[in-house]
């Protein structure tokens, strides 16, 4: 028993110096980031993000300011970048909640393994979000266009890709360790979907653009982008992304067009099911003495 | 545990000055053939109180007697028959008698018959246990030279009726419930078992208080050891007064420092001989409606009464019980350490919401948590002590200042709110409130734990109450049998109340020689009618 007190009186002597000082963090001091970003400018890093402001989002405060807000630093590492951008925002960003990742065509095409190196060893990150990359824009560009439907632009990138991959299948819905696995895995290079923004991007900023019924900027989704090991080479179009996704088994469900008998008129086909199968073979052909 | 030992010391301190009791001031120890000198060691003991009522009166002619009894414990109406008895015995004298000018043990045994309408007549030759009688409403009769006391049942004081249970309400069942008279619940208890097995023993508790306690149980069906258990326990108690069940409970106890309550109390008669049926004993204490129920299992808190009065389809709601017994202990707890430590487990719209709500709100989730926890704490207790008329105030109070203004004087969030009553309603689920007791108290604990070490604590908290809970026994049974030693048959009362043709054996821990409850009869029946 007398050391059952001890115990306790250490314990409870214990509690209020722990309290505080570990990582607790109360929600309200949070910077939730919902969608990020990276590009490489001059060798530089710019990181991108959009970072959520709650109160805009809650229904009982009619807000004029924007649900979301786009801040972006650059650095020579991105690590540097995303670090410095506790100099703008109210508090260090909460990566948590992060659901898109969008990198710029043009870093794309120059190599990202770096980049996923660094998000995918962080603590921070957590490695679910979908990863696109903005075709023809910067990531910076595709994070500064607001969205209607759902007013939060990671997460509208998010069920969009979801929906049109699940019922569309020319796009497909890669998360980050899926790509990585597809990256390190021996004879397969990864996909990603391409994401574009009609219209023009500097007026995607502004609230009062999308009072329209009709807006003129959004954003959507495009076709796969193929990667040769970690460098985007280049766009396949519908026909060759739906193509692939049935050839790896990502279809659960798309629309076919097959003309009607003696050519009179174009018949819809909904696929409800599909089964893939991928094998390999190697095959002894003789020509001329040589293997092929 | 220093202050353990501090009070085991004091209590002995006491006990050697502790105050006179009827054993200390009695100096006479045997009623005398002297009825004068009896009469004036009673005045001694019990002082010149008003309600001791002395009434001399002669038997035959010239032997002197008196009745002593206190006025509003006797029966009156008994009382009258007895006296008019007695004096009837007068005209009924033999010349025998009158020759011999004394009480004739035949005049005495006479009166003694006479006296049947009153039931119970004995003689008492123990001077203390005169007094005793006459303190708990029987009336002595003091003979001149007659070397004892003639006590006759009389107790008769104003009592309340058996009502309606107050405290464990049923939709369908039996709708009494026990008084704060010992006989009463005792004839309860007959009514339900008319088994020639049933026992009831009696004890006198209490040095000035002298309560009367009953341990009532089945003797074929009960537990001997738990049995003897009970009296050993119960024959350690020494203490001035008994005024509550509670007081018993808590000296008979397995743990005092453990949280949790290892007897259970019930105010209604079918729930006291439904776990007699199980072989469980009860201790009825004179003074209380609420009957004390040993060994009490963690399982036992859970089960309503109701359970067995509905179909047995209802028997899948008591899950709902231990899922409000997580929810009144956690939910505070487990809000305070998802909000702070683990933001990345809730939904990300909901966390934006709650981040919403959180904004301007001056203090951490477990800071805002005690303050709505500890508030209705004390509007609970307010509303049990408040006297009735205020009753709306208060209701209002703590419906619109505690619940929307505090909101919105942005002091809480409304989610707090929300966590704050599905607790509050939680605890209200159990059927027995010593367990809501102690879940009260224990979810301060793991709020704290919540807030220092986030989920990694509710944990560890949950771990050492599992630990805890396992360590503990009542009166021998491991408290949380059936799960803590495994008995597979005894699941069938346990998270579910299986239907009633399964329910054919007695739970095995508490009862080892007679298990059987029922044959098959579903099944018998089934057959005939196929």
């Amino acid at each position: 028993m007398k050391q059952l007190t001890k115990f306790i009186v250490l314990f409870l002597i214990i509690i209020p110096i722990l309290s505080g000082c570990w990582n607790s963090r109360e929600l309200d001091d949070l910077s939730i980031s919902n969608a990020i970003g990276v590009d490489k400018i001059n060798g530089e890093y710019m990181f991108t993000t959009q970072i959520i402001n709650p109160s805009e989002l809650s229904k009982n405060v009619a807000g004029k300011r924007t649900v979301i807000t786009t801040i972006d630093e650059t650095g020579e590492t991105i690590f540097q970048a995303w670090r410095k951008l506790t100099t703008e925002s109210k508090s260090k960003l909460y990566f948590s909640h992060v659901r898109v990742l969008v990198i710029g065509e043009e870093t794309a095409r120059e190599g990202i393994s770096e980049i996923l190196d660094v998000l995918l060893r962080d603590h921070d990150f957590r490695s679910d979000f979908l990863l696109v990359v903005a075709k023809d824009h910067t990531a910076n560009d595709v994070l500064s266009v607001l969205t209607t439907l759902n007013v939060i632009p990671g997460d509208k990138m998010f069920e969009a890709l979801t929906s049109s991959s699940e019922h569309y299948g020319t796009t497909s819905e890669i998360p980050l360790d899926k790509f990585i696995t597809d990256l390190m895995s021996k004879g397969k290079n990864p996909i990603t979907t391409g994401v574009l923004i009609t219209g023009k991007v500097e007026e995607g900023r502004y609230t009062s653009k999308y009072e329209d019924i009709k807006p003129e900027v959004t954003l959507k989704y495009g076709t796969l982008g193929a990667f040769k090991e970690d460098k985007l080479i280049g766009w396949m179009n519908e026909e060759q992304s739906r193509g692939y996704n049935f050839a790896v088994g990502n279809i659960k469900s798309t629309l076919l067009n097959t003309p009607c008998v003696n050519n009179e008129g174009v018949m819809g086909i909904e696929v409800i099911r599909t089964k893939a199968k991928m094998s390999a073979q190697k095959k002894m052909v003789k020509s001329k003495g040589k293997f092929m | 545990m220093s202050y353990y030992r501090s009070r085991s010391k004091r209590s002995k301190r006491t006990k050697e000055k502790s105050h006179p009791s009827i054993e200390q001031t009695t100096k006479v120890e045997k009623v005398s053939m002297a009825l004068d000198k009896n009469l004036s060691a009673i005045k001694t003991n019990l002082g010149d109180s008003n309600d001791v009522v002395v009434r001399r009166f002669n038997i035959n002619k010239d032997t002197k007697a008196a009745l002593v009894y206190i006025d509003g414990l006797a029966d009156r109406i008994s009382l009258q028959d007895f006296i008019l008895k007695v004096s009837m015995s007068n005209s009924n004298r033999t010349d025998q008698d009158i020759e011999n000018n004394s009480v004739s043990k035949k005049s005495i045994n006479y009166l003694k018959e006479q006296a049947t309408s009153i039931g119970e007549v004995k003689d008492v030759t123990n001077f203390k246990d005169t007094l005793g009688a006459i303190l708990s409403g029987d009336t002595a009769v003091l003979i001149e030279s007659y070397d004892s006391a003639i006590i006759a049942s009389t107790r008769g004081w104003e009592k309340r009726d058996v009502s309606e249970p107050t405290t464990q309400n049923v939709i369908r069942g039996p709708k009494e419930a026990f008084t704060e008279n010992l006989r009463t619940n005792t004839s309860l208890i007959r009514r339900k078992i008319k088994d020639p097995d049933i026992r009831i023993e009696s004890k006198t508790i209490g040095k000035h208080t002298n309560t009367d306690i009953a341990i009532v149980y089945i003797d074929s069906i009960s537990n001997k050891k738990v049995l003897d258990e009970v009296r050993k326990r119960i024959d350690q108690i020494d203490i001035d007064g008994i005024l509550e069940s509670a007081y018993i409970e808590e000296m008979i106890e397995d743990s005092n420092s453990s949280p949790f309550p290892t007897i259970i109390n019930s105010e209604r008669p079918d729930v006291v001989s439904a776990a007699l049926l199980e072989g469980r004993v009860a201790i009825i204490i004179d003074g209380t409606p609420f009957v004390l129920i040993v060994p009490a299992l963690f399982i036992h808190f859970f089960q309503s009464p109701e359970d067995y009065y509905e179909r047995s389809f209802y028997g899948i709601i008591r899950v709902l019980r231990y899922l409000a017994f997580f929810s009144a202990l956690l939910v505070p707890s487990l809000y305070i350490a998802v909000t702070t430590f683990h933001q990345e487990m809730i939904p990300t719209t909901l966390l934006i919401d709650l981040a919403a709500q959180r904004e301007g709100i001056p203090f951490p989730a477990y800071v805002e948590a005690l303050i709505m926890e500890v508030t209705f704490e004390i509007l609970r207790e307010a509303g049990i002590r408040m006297p009735r008329a205020i009753g709306q105030a208060v209701s209002i109070v703590g419906a619109l200042v505690l619940g929307q203004a505090a909101v919105e004087a942005g002091l809480v969030s409304p989610t707090m709110v929300i966590v704050v009553s599905i607790t509050a309603i939680s605890s209200f689920v159990f059927p027995a409130y010593d367990m809501a007791i102690s879940v009260r108290i224990l979810r301060f604990g793991f709020m704290t734990l919540a807030a220092t070490f986030g989920l990694f604590g509710i944990s560890i908290g949950l771990f050492l109450m599992l630990l805890h809970l396992c360590s503990l026994r009542s009166f021998g049974i491991p408290y949380m049998s059936p799960f803590g030693p495994v008995n597979f048959t005894d699941q069938k009362d346990a998270v579910f109340r299986f239907p009633r043709k399964l329910l054919s054996t007695r739970p095995r821990l508490i009862n080892q020689t007679n298990t059987k409850r029922q044959n098959n009869y579903r099944k018998k029946y089934g057959r005939e009618n196929s």
